[in-house]
């Protein structure tokens, strides 16, 4: 037995080195100071960890290991924690991988409930989920295929486009009885579960998703537009916005979403809704009129809607694409360009202008990037930024990339360049896009992928791979995430789930 | 600064070695500042500092001479942990050059730095031990510390499975 004679005054008792009698400590220290006893239970276990004569790194504490390991990156964390015990301990606190997931940007890994939800565990694996999808796009050029799983679906029951919230955990698909449906597929056996009631059959839908980036926890706006006929071959539209948000369970962790109803009104004027955009407070959607025989652009207040012949702002010419980029911002693409209009500057009206006279020849264009015959024959889900926006449109056998950046003096700019050239034989493809990542199939073909960078003309970082799904073709699905590494691809026994983390076996251990 | 930058304060190390100091430089210490604060009376008795060493206590005081009168860190610990998660590389010129030194030395300010709650020098020895691992496989980073493998076999083998696939770059 060794007594110990610490300067403050205490006396430490130690039966052999290394082992400290703390509850003999805390008993005749009962009586002195707390600083007293703070320092001197540090001395204590620096006393202790000399006399186990451990040299160089693992000579620190568990807390100091973790220091060090919570400044390194991810590879460098795997690469220490295969040496020993403790440093395969320290690289699984929390406070290394909250470390890690904070310093990501959130292009690379988005969390729908605040990071303090999430244990050391869940950090670890959805980052490591990311890094993995990474690895496995990478797999796909060398002839491997993502594990592929089956949602079972009749492509009748699908009654318009599909849409992978960021993320990449839930999917929503709208149904034949009207009703959107979603799919959690971070479940074993995705199924579907309803969000909004059903109504009439056989409506044609149109979604529109606008991501709330104030909202601590996932929480979106969703648009839906249904389009049913009313008999004489006249169809009536219902626009409906939904707030959707997380239904948490007792950790506060996300087990579901739940929708609650914010608007609906009649569509004006009737008729085919072919695509709907939604931001803020506006909703703009070009709409097929067909007493008129003309295409029309609607945008509308949604939240002030007050009934019939409410107030709206129409643009006339025919727009081939179009989606808001900012509340009061329209892009619009049509036949000779890309073309930025104000939508609040438009004039209002509350009843859609008979015949064809109806054409503002002088649109307070904001920008406009001209282009000869521009045929776009899709466009991808738009990524806002604070200052800019970017998207992909496929027309005329190309995939251009435009980014949109707004300026100091109000105005904005416009680029864009080629991705890649889409060959002649693959006739109108489906376009996804997902951080630098796109994917693209067309009809009965393969599915191509290819990584490609927003910065430059570069779309050679890593050649297209692809890889054979037999896919069918249907408009306006965004399927794809790259954080989570999903791809879904309708096909004929459903929807298909490409998982590009998941190419070797040990992985599905995780 | 409240205290007279005149005052000298005497410390005394785990091998007898004695310092005297003037108390703003020792003041980088959160430990002895707070100690500092406790004492009202004057003492003339060395503080014990028991868990260090006089060349590391020479090596440490080298840092806080050079540091002194900059701002201390906020004592709130969740503003302190933004700071640790700054990225690693930034590690300025002059304490660069000061923490080139063996690895037992390192290893001894680290200890030294958390006993004494220095917590930028902390920071300093805890990012270079990181640059030394970066890029290194496990098998270089056992041999550069000493590190004894104690996993079975099977463990070894598992670990090693799990982290396979991000070798495939």
């Amino acid at each position: 037995m060794a007594t110990l004679n610490i300067t403050t005054g205490i006396t430490l008792l130690a039966v052999e080195p290394g082992i400290i009698l703390t509850r003999a400590i805390a008993t005749f220290l009962h009586h002195q100071t707390r600083r007293f006893l703070f320092l001197s239970l540090r001395n204590a276990r620096c006393l202790a960890r000399q006399w186990t004569g451990e040299r160089g790194l693992l000579l620190l504490p568990d807390e100091l290991l973790t220091e060090v390991v919570t400044q390194l990156e991810w590879q460098d964390i795997l690469h220490v924690r295969q040496t020993c015990q403790r440093l395969n301990f320290a690289s699984r606190s929390l406070f290394v991988w909250r470390s890690i997931v904070e310093r990501a940007s959130p292009e690379l890994l988005w969390l729908e409930c605040p990071i303090s939800t999430y244990s050391s565990n869940d950090l670890e694996f959805l980052f490591l989920r990311r890094k993995r999808a990474e690895v496995g796009y990478k797999m796909v050029s060398k002839g491997l295929a993502p594990r592929r799983q089956v949602i079972p679906l009749s492509l009748k029951d699908i009654a318009g486009p599909a849409h992978l919230v960021r993320g990449g955990r839930w999917l929503l698909l709208a149904t034949y009885h009207g009703a959107i449906v979603y799919y959690d597929l971070e479940a074993e056996s995705p199924v579907s579960r309803a969000l909004t009631p059903e109504h009439e059959e056989g409506a044609l839908i149109s979604i529109a998703v606008d991501m709330d980036s104030t909202s601590p926890t996932l929480r979106f706006n969703l648009a839906v537009s249904r389009n049913f006929s009313i008999g004489r071959g006249d169809l009536r539209g219902v626009v409906e916005v939904w707030q959707v948000g997380l239904v948490l369970d007792g950790n506060n962790l996300g087990v579901g979403l739940h929708a609650e109803r914010l608007a609906s009104f009649d569509q004006e004027p009737p008729g085919r809704c072919r695509r709907i955009s939604l931001l803020g407070e506006q909703i703009a959607m070009t709409i097929f009129y067909m007493s008129h025989s003309e295409v029309y652009t609607v945008c509308v207040a949604w939240r002030s809607v007050p009934g019939p012949d409410y107030p709206k702002r129409i643009l006339h010419p025919s727009i081939e694409a179009m989606c808001l980029l900012h509340p009061d911002v329209l892009l619009s693409i049509q036949t000779d360009g890309i073309k930025l209009t104000s939508c609040l500057s438009l004039p209002e009206v509350t009843t859609v202008p008979r015949g064809s006279g109806y054409i503002l020849q002088t649109w307070p264009f904001l920008t406009t990037l001209p282009f000869d015959s521009f045929f776009p024959s899709d466009l991808s889900a738009r990524f806002l930024f604070p200052d800019s926006c970017r998207f992909l449109v496929c027309a005329n056998h190309q995939v251009l990339a435009v980014v949109i950046r707004s300026q100091a003096n109000g105005t904005y700019h416009i680029e864009t360049f080629k991705v890649l050239d889409v060959p002649e034989s693959l006739y109108d493809v489906q376009i996804c896009v997902s951080g630098d990542f796109l994917t693209f199939w067309p009809q009965d073909g393969d599915v191509h992928l290819q990584q490609f960078s927003w910065e430059k003309n570069d779309a050679t970082s890593f050649p297209a791979a692809k890889f054979t799904a037999s896919p069918y073709y249907e408009p306006c699905f965004q399927l794809f995430d790259i954080i989570s590494g999903r791809l879904l691809i309708p096909d004929a026994e459903g929807l298909a789930l490409h998982d590009f983390t998941r190419f070797y076996s040990y992985l599905t251990s995780v | 600064m409240a205290a007279p930058a005149t005052q000298q304060i005497k410390i005394r190390c785990n091998d007898e070695k004695e310092f005297t100091v003037d108390r703003d430089v020792l003041e980088r210490s959160v430990l002895i500042k707070n100690m500092l604060e406790d004492v009202t009376e004057q003492q003339d008795a060395p503080i014990p500092l028991p868990n260090v060493s006089g060349p590391v206590m020479a090596k440490v005081l080298e840092y806080c001479t050079h540091h002194r009168g900059e701002p201390l860190p906020s004592a709130d610990t969740e503003q302190s942990q933004d700071e640790t998660r700054k990225r690693t590389t930034d590690i300025s010129e002059w304490d660069q050059k000061f923490i080139t030194v063996d690895q037992e030395m390192l290893f001894e300010i680290i200890l030294a730095a958390n006993y004494l709650d220095i917590k930028s020098l902390l920071d300093v020895g805890c990012k270079t031990v990181a640059n030394m691992i970066k890029g290194k496989t496990p098998e270089e980073i056992r041999k550069l510390f000493n590190i004894v493998n104690d996993f079975t076999p099977e463990e070894e083998a598992q670990i090693k499975k799990e982290n396979e696939w991000a070798e495939d770059r």
